[in-house]
Formats: C-alpha cells, structure tokens, sequence
C-alpha cells in the first residue's frame, strides 16, 4: 500500500488532547471531591485542614517507615481523617472504579447496553452466600452498638463465603459458554437464570431465618464502604488497579469487538478468548467488592453511559473515563449519605441510584454531546 | 501467485458446504465470487482468513501458510470487509485507526496516524474525519469499512458482498474504489457479489459456486447463458455493449 504520503491532521490531534483533557478534568473533581468528603461529617473539618493532614500524614508515614524506632504523633484531626474517613472515602473511590471499569467491559463484552458488573448474577450470588453464612453458618447476631444496629460477628466468614459463591456462578457461566460457545446472548440468558436462581435461593433461607439472622442478611445486601478497614481496602484497591489496568490494555480489543465480530476477526482479535478472559476480570473485581462491602447497584450500570454521552464509545477514553466517573459517583453517594439524615449514616448504596438516575435520565434526554 | 487456494472444504454439523475449491490469483486481479443464496460464497469467504477453519486444504499467502499462522499475522496479511458492521459512537479517523490494529503495540505511533490519514484522503472521507460513524449513511460507513481494511496493508482484500445495500451512485464509487486500489498496490482482491453486471463491470477473475463446489472459474468470457442457468436456474441472455457483458433475465416461460 502506498500510504507514505500521510500527515498528522492537526485537527484529530486537538480531538485527541480534548478527551484527554475531560479525563484530566475528572481526576481533578475527584480529588476535590475527595477532600469535601473528608471534611464533611459530625465533626466539621476545613478542607485546607484536611490537605494538610493528608500531606503531613503522608509524610510522616514514609518517616515512619524508612525510620522504624519512631511513632506516629497524631492528632484528633489526623484520627479523624487517617482512622475513619478517609479510608470509607477511598474505599468508595476504589469500589465506584472498580464496578464502573467492570460495567463497561460487560457493556461490551456482552454487546448489551443494560451490561453490568452484576449481569452475570454476581450480586445475587454475593447475597446468597452471605445467607448462607449467616444463617447455616451461624455468622450474625444483632448486637446494640453506636456504629450499627445489626453486627456480623464474623465478618471474614461471611466474606469468604460470598466471595465464594460469585465465584460459583462466575464459574458456572463460563462452564456454559464453553459447552455453548462464547455468544453474549448466551452468557445474558445464564446470567438471568443463575441470578434468578440464587434469589430463590435466599428467599429460602430467610423463610427459616430467626428475626435477627433476617436483620444480619438484609443489612449485609445494603452496600455500604463504610465497612473497609486500611487491610480490606488494600485487597480491593490491588484487585481494581491490576483489572483496570487489563482493561486499559485491551481497549482495542473491546473496540474491534463493539465494530462487530466479524471485523473483529479479520483484524486478528480472537475474539471468544477477549471475551471470556474479560468476563472473568470483571466477575472478580465485582465478587471481591460485593464480598468486603455488599451490594452497590447502579454505579456499574450507569457510569459507562454517562461516559458515553460526555465522551463517546472510543474504548481508549471510555474506558479510563468509567474509572474516574465510578469514583466520583460513589464517594459523591457516600458523603451525602453520610451528611443527608445526620447523625444517622446511610449505607452509600441507598444514594447511589437516588443521586444516579436523576442525572442519568438528564443525560439520555439531552443525548450525546457534540 | 499472491493467493493461493488448494482443495478448501468446510463442513457445517457434519454437512459440507463447500469442498474441493481451488483457485489461485494474481497482484491487481480482482475475483467476483458468484452464486445463489446459502451456496457457500461467505463461508469460502471466511475460509480465507481463518474466521472459519477450513476442514480440508490449505491457503496460501505468496506461499506462506496462512491456516498456521496465529490471527494477528493473518490480519497482517488479509483485509476483511464484512457485510455489515456495528456503528457506535466513534469518529471516522478512529474507525480507520482501529485497521491499525494488528500493527499496534501498546500504543499508536505517529507512522499509524499518517496511513490513516493518508487512506482516507484515498477514499475522499477526508470532510468527514471528525463525524461520527453512527450519524452516517451506509454508503460511508463501508468506506469507512474498507479503509480500515487497507490501513491493515494487507496483500489481499475480502469483501463480502460490499454493494449489497447500496444505491447506484455507492456501488459504482465503492467497486471503483475496489478496482483502483488492486490496479494501483501490489494486492488482490476478493469479493461476493450478488449483481452479475457490477461483478462483470468491476471483477476481471470469476468463481460461480454451485452446491458447494466450483462450477466454473475464469475470465468474462465463462459467464454464459448456459453457466449462468445451470448455476441460478433463470434462463438469462448475455449481451454487449461497450466491450462488456450484461446478464438480462428472460421471461420465465409461463406455465
């Protein structure tokens, strides 16, 4: 082919560095963002306060570590931000990412504008193994504390054993698109059916829970980042990174595939393989948040579409933009739901679809932005 | 030879639907696949890059093996245009620039953005750069199609039926297009087609498929009246003018 003539279209480049740019612009609200959730709550903060704790705590960390004789020497304000809010805010900065970056791989992965992280029955799967844990198990009791009504005195087993369960039907799915063949509709249908089944599932056991195991079930399905402590938040921040980064990776991938199967092949991607492989990132991301916080609805759905409007279909930007998106939606949820009904602290999944859909619809309504 | 194809069979559950196609083509010929609905021509088509797995024979790319060949490099060497493809939010150069694919590493470099850009200066899309493609018409979008099938710079071109949708004015701009590209690189090309007098005014190689297997193959000159019927079964005339073929259907002899 002679194509030796070509230029740089000056104008493509401006395209370019302008989608770069609405990424960039939604770091900087996120971190903003971040700041006002961690000032905000029953004891008010300054924001500029806040800054300075993060950066001197940051500072003294990394003394502490390259000096291990010495102590930390915090203040009320830094036990404020270090013990509690900040890491509720990053873990609903690394949940909102981690389900957003899943929600758009399956919006591709299964040709469905309606692909979420929990299309697969993930979320139902979480809640039956939480049902499971608590009431065969023996995992909750209702106890009367300041922080909760409803205590699961074993967290770790209930984790473990939701965290099992996605896996299941993760597995399961994936046991069907092998007899079957790796076809969206397939992995839609099994979804539907698996979802449907756990929900039988934990209709059952809560028939024959007691009161308080009834209560423990419920409360642990409202999704809630308050419940991370520094370790859990680690667990799932190496999980998100490492699957978005193999997302990121294979964006061209998903864009050859959104240009239909076919095209897809002929330009060399095989396709079954993308799809399966990204099916089962994005089920773990999903299982590994749903396990340690419970079920956050809607953030997976919704932020790839509302990408989508700002920034188009372009896997290359969709892709990082979810992230930041999820980000910001969740720890936007979050700190209204901490401040809307203070001092009562909602779980941030009661707010995620409140705050979501409104501007969702605003978003179909006005369409994609030129 | 640029293409090779030597006793390609594909079986479907246990039922052939093609077997023994043999054929070979050279640089700037351009080869009409014909034949009737469901005789095999997409599955002959998806044979040769791999898209299907032939059950039998081998094809070769300027010698070289392409059933071996791991996808990429057969995508580095074989352009597909399908018959139709999704339109999502995406302008024009990144439609292209997705071609690039089987070339790209982690990231496009600068020589990628200048094929883009200089195939579609080739196609005339150069006012549509910055649209988006699911805002356009279905003669665009498959020129949209096919450059991002050459910037593969792939040695040979696959289309399968690229006319099929078409009004008069794209299908002439499209199969010129096609024609232009084989006469100027050192490429071939293959396609599908469903219209008779577009194949015989654009193609100069032809295959017409008769259940699944080659029922004649060569030059203008083996569209006759006889194959024509044998392979559709409509009585046709073919006729001249101006140095080439038309097929013109006869009335079908009432009953």
């Amino acid at each position: 082919m002679h194509f030796a003539d070509g230029a740089i279209p000056a104008d493509y480049l401006g395209y370019v560095r302008q989608k770069h740019l609405w990424i960039l612009g939604g770091v900087v609200l996120l971190f903003l963002l971040l700041i006002v959730s961690i000032s905000v709550g029953a004891v008010s903060i300054p924001p500029y306060e806040v800054f300075l704790s993060l950066a001197n705590g940051i500072g003294d960390r990394i003394h502490l570590l390259l000096n291990p004789g010495t102590a930390l020497d915090p203040t009320s304000t830094d036990r404020i931000v270090w013990n509690i809010r900040l890491p509720q805010a990053l873990a609903a900065v690394v949940a909102g990412v981690g389900l957003s970056v899943a929600g758009v791989a399956m919006q591709s992965i299964l040709r469905n504008p309606l692909g979420s992280p929990f299309t697969l029955g993930i979320s139902n799967a979480g809640a039956f193994g939480a049902a499971v844990s608590v009431i065969l198990l023996g995992a909750g009791t209702m106890q009367s504390s300041v922080a909760d009504a409803v205590n699961i005195n074993n967290p770790y087993l209930t984790t473990m054993v939701a965290f099992f369960f996605c896996l299941l039907a993760t597995a399961v799915i994936l046991l069907i698109s092998r007899i079957r063949g790796t076809s969206p509709e397939v992995m839609v249908l099994a979804g539907v059916a698996l979802s449907s089944l756990f929900t039988a599932g934990t209709m059952f056991l809560q028939y024959f829970a007691s009161d308080t195991q009834l209560a423990a079930v419920v409360f642990w399905t409202f999704g809630d980042v308050g419940r991370a402590s520094w370790q859990e938040l680690g667990i799932m921040a190496s999980v998100t990174m490492a699957a978005s980064l193999y997302f990121i990776a294979n964006r061209w991938n998903y864009n050859a595939i959104d240009a239909g199967d076919e095209t897809a092949k002929g330009l060399g991607v095989s396709v079954e393989r993308v799809r399966d492989v990204g099916m089962v990132v994005a089920a773990l991301v999903s299982a590994v948040i749903v396990s340690f916080l419970g079920v956050i609805g809607f953030v997976g759905l919704v932020c790839p579409h509302m990408v989508r409007r700002l920034i188009g279909d372009d896997q290359r930007y969709l892709i990082p933009g979810s992230c930041v998106m999820g980000g910001i939606l969740l720890l936007a949820s979050d700190t209204v739901a901490r401040i809307i009904v203070a001092p009562y602290v909602l779980p941030v999944a009661v707010l995620t679809a409140f705050l979501g859909a409104p501007v969702f619809i605003y978003l179909l309504l006005r369409g994609y932005r030129r | 030879m640029i293409l090779d194809v030597d006793g390609v069979a594909f079986t479907y559950r246990s039922s052939p639907v093609i077997r023994d196609i043999t054929f070979d083509l050279r640089p700037h010929q351009v080869l009409a696949i014909l034949g009737p609905n469901g005789v095999g021509k997409t599955t002959l088509l998806k044979c040769m890059n791999a898209i299907l797995r032939p059950k039998a024979g081998s094809v070769l790319i300027e010698g070289a093996d392409l059933l071996t060949a791991d996808r990429m490099e057969i995508a580095r060497k074989v352009g597909y245009v399908p018959q139709r493809c999704e339109a999502g939010r995406m302008t024009v150069f990144d439609a292209v620039l997705l071609g690039r694919r089987p070339h790209i590493g982690w990231d496009v470099t600068e020589k990628d953005i200048r094929i883009v850009e200089a195939a579609i200066r080739m196609l005339h899309l150069e006012d549509l750069t910055l649209r988006y493609i699911d805002e356009m018409s279905g003669g665009e979008l498959q020129k949209v199609s096919i450059a991002r099938a050459l910037v593969q710079e792939p040695r040979v071109l696959l289309l399968d039926e690229p006319t099929s949708s078409l009004d008069l004015k794209n299908q002439i701009e499209i199969l010129g297009i096609v024609r232009q590209v084989t006469a100027e690189h050192d490429v071939a090309a293959v396609m599908t087609m469903h219209n008779l007098n577009m194949a015989l005014r654009y193609a100069d190689r032809f295959i017409l498929l008769k259940d699944g297997v080659i029922h004649a193959a060569g030059g203008p000159d083996v569209v006759t009246p006889e194959t024509i019927e044998a392979v559709y079964g409509v009585p046709v005339t073919v006729e001249r003018f101006n140095g080439y073929r038309f097929v013109v259907p006869l009335e079908p002899e009432r009953a």
